[in-house]
């Protein structure tokens, strides 16, 4: 067996307990190891190779850089779980079917590439990215900052990136993203002049702001309206003028209006409305549909806000509303009472400012450098894109930039992404996912609608060029979607073809199935 | 009814239905040794051809195992398997197949139950149908 390795591990007896795995391996030519993933590695030498081992997600995520792209890998530990037949005879019948596939992949010989990179640029400075770089550079990676911020960064934020080794691009946009993963170039505009920067694997982190939609509310700011950042701003101003005006005032907080459960908003009036009662004297009132649900440590600031004297009502069920008419502002809703009813009499609540939430929109930057990086500026809510991965390979998203996370997501987010990073970067794989057969492609545009991450484009239409469907790489996750709906067949997945899956099929045990 | 257990052959979305066999067998689940998991990237990436040779080689039934809508890694991959599966129990109808030896399943990393059931239910269902009188010469 000239063309790749056929390895069959152990898994420290989880496998050679119940298989015979060195009869195995001499019966199909290959050797019989005790742990893969662990002291006997070297066994593989980067090249083509047919693995028996843990179930393929695992496996290759365990022996990525050892193994070769290119390898067949075959589930030997669950895949022989099965009560019918002995587990040896279903590890031969999996393995023939390994090694026929493996055949039908070497007669193709598809190149392997595996390249390495150290530089990570990230782009944008809100917290979760100022902790990645941070602990990116701690890991021996060469990491570049940018942001658009004029002037720079403030002096404290400069100084901890400084000492960790981040070089930092202040002033600095996005212009043009070139290349694949793992070897990304960018285009960065600086005070009118352009750079060039290379990149193995990019950061977005740039941050959203929080605005105020009138559509959502029904009513204007000012006459005592203000919103969440504005009422935020005001009470922890200097301001001589403004600051003793609010001195016993009744203040009420309006939130899950524009976004339901955002701990942004809920925190943020719980704080508040705090500092209303404590610091200045005054009455507050937080109107909301839920405060504990929307994050961590909720339900302990709901409780401190209560002891401080904070009343919180729920709105539910019953008709609320605000009127602003003749220059009064007044809250009026039912509140529930004992056995379920509601009580006749509606509460009218005067006040004297009402702070309602707002929702947040993506920053011009975080936007642009979106747009840029061909992501959209609103992280799908897919439970596949949770955490820091994004629709392409090689970006990934921190913090704001993806979601409205508090501190304590951020900090997780920054660690996940460091370790997602430094994985993604010790072996990227730039081999082709899919190949398009230039003779086949009509140019119908079938796989350019269907491709779920837009990495399929047709360059020209004209009868003389024969250009074909191109596939680009830095978009392409290999899903093979196009390959299956290509009404001509041009298009075949490198890692598992049709040819692979035939010869597999008909080696599959007892003649066929 | 024949005397072996039905052969099946799954197709696997490895992020879900693969996990889902991990994690059904550490669990102790044992299932029926007539099942042939082929994992896939996605199972959008499983065309006509693969499920009707796979029943040219001999299968008496054939799963797909995809994620659950919205869930897929690659964004719409199984909502284009399970349009051609429909489409393809039609085919099967039109050519005298029970177009009960074909289905999709959409499961999660997180319901191994659900995927065990449902390739319990597809043997008990495959069982049924090759009882039928004359079906097997088909």
């Amino acid at each position: 067996m000239d063309e790749f390795k056929l390895v069959l591990c152990g898994c420290r007896g989880a496998i050679s307990d119940r298989i015979d795995i060195n009869a195995l391996a001499s019966e199909f030519g290959g050797t019989a190891v005790e742990c893969l993933c662990g002291e006997d590695k070297g066994v593989l030498d980067g090249g083509p190779a047919v693995i028996g081992a843990c179930p393929p997600f695992l496996a290759r995520r365990l022996l990525a850089g050892s193994a070769g792209t290119d390898s067949v890998f075959l589930d030997l530990r669950e895949g022989c779980a099965f009560m019918y037949r002995e587990p040896g005879d279903k590890a031969r019948e999996l393995l023939a079917r390994a090694v026929a596939r493996a055949r039908a992949k070497a007669a193709r010989k598809p190149a392997s590439s595996c390249v390495t990179s150290d530089e990570v640029v990230v782009v944008g400075d809100n917290p979760a990215g100022l902790h990645v770089a941070g602990l990116l550079a701690g890991r021996g990676k060469k990491v570049t900052l940018i942001t658009e911020a004029e002037g720079g960064m403030p002096p404290e934020k400069a100084a901890l990136l400084d000492t960790a080794g981040v070089s930092v691009l202040a002033g600095a946009s996005l212009i043009r993203l070139e290349g694949g993963p793992g070897r990304f170039s960018l285009t960065v505009e600086k005070a009118g002049e352009k750079l060039d920067l290379p990149a193995g694997a990019l950061v977005l982190a740039e941050s959203q702001n929080s605005e105020y939609r009138q559509a959502d509310h029904g009513f204007e700011l000012g006459m005592g309206i203000y919103s969440m950042t504005g009422f935020s701003c005001l009470l922890n101003s200097e301001s001589t003028v403004c600051v003793p005006r609010l001195r016993g005032r009744r203040v009420g907080f309006m939130v899950d209006v524009s976004t339901e459960h955002s701990k942004r908003y809920v925190t943020q009036a719980l704080d508040l409305a705090k500092d209303v009662v404590t610091r200045f004297g005054g009455e507050a009132y937080v109107f909301c549909r839920d405060v504990k649900v929307a994050g961590k440590g909720l339900e302990a600031k709901y409780r401190q806000a209560r002891e401080a004297g904070v009343l919180v009502i729920k709105k539910e069920g019953r008709a609320f509303s605000v009127s602003t008419e003749e220059d009064a502002l007044v809250v009026s809703c039912h509140l529930p009472s004992l056995g379920g009813q509601w009580m006749e009499q509606p509460l009218h609540l005067p006040l004297d400012i009402l702070v309602v939430d707002e929702t947040l929109v993506p920053s011009k930057a975080l936007a642009g450098a979106a747009r840029v990086l061909g992501l959209s500026p609103v992280q799908p809510g897919n439970v596949r894109f949770s955490g820091v991965n994004s629709a392409r390979v090689g970006i990934f998203v921190v913090g704001e930039a993806r979601a409205d996370l508090d501190d304590y997501e951020q900090a997780l987010d920054a660690y996940q992404a460091a370790d997602e990073i430094e994985r993604f970067l010790s072996c990227v794989d730039t081999s082709d996912k899919v190949a398009v057969d230039a003779a086949l492609c009509a140019r119908c545009l079938t796989c350019v609608r269907l491709c779920p991450f837009g990495a399929i484009a047709i360059d020209s239409y004209s009868m003389s060029d024969k250009s074909a469907a191109r596939v680009d790489g830095s978009k392409c996750k290999g899903c093979g979607v196009c390959a299956s709906a290509c009404p001509a067949r041009a298009i075949s997945v490198i890692a598992y073809t049709d040819e692979e899956f035939l010869a597999e099929l008909a080696s599959s045990g007892e003649g066929a199935l | 009814m024949s005397d072996r257990s039905p052969r099946i052959v799954a197709f696997c979305c490895e992020h879900s239905a693969s996990k889902c066999l991990f994690e059904a067998v550490s669990k102790g689940a044992r299932l029926d040794g007539g099942v042939m998991f082929y994992p896939v990237e996605c199972s959008g990436r499983v065309d006509a051809i693969h499920i009707l040779k796979a029943f040219e080689q001999g299968a008496d039934g054939v799963l797909v195992f995809g994620c659950f809508e919205d869930a897929c890694n690659f964004v719409s991959g199984n909502v284009r398997a399970s349009k051609r599966v429909e489409y393809l129990k039609a085919q099967l109808q039109d050519a005298g197949l029970d177009p009960d030896r074909l289905s999709m399943v959409n499961v999660s990393p997180a319901t191994p139950a659900r995927f065990v059931r449902a390739i319990d239910e597809m043997a008990v269902k495959l069982n049924g149908i090759s009882s039928r009188a004359g079906f097997d010469a088909v």
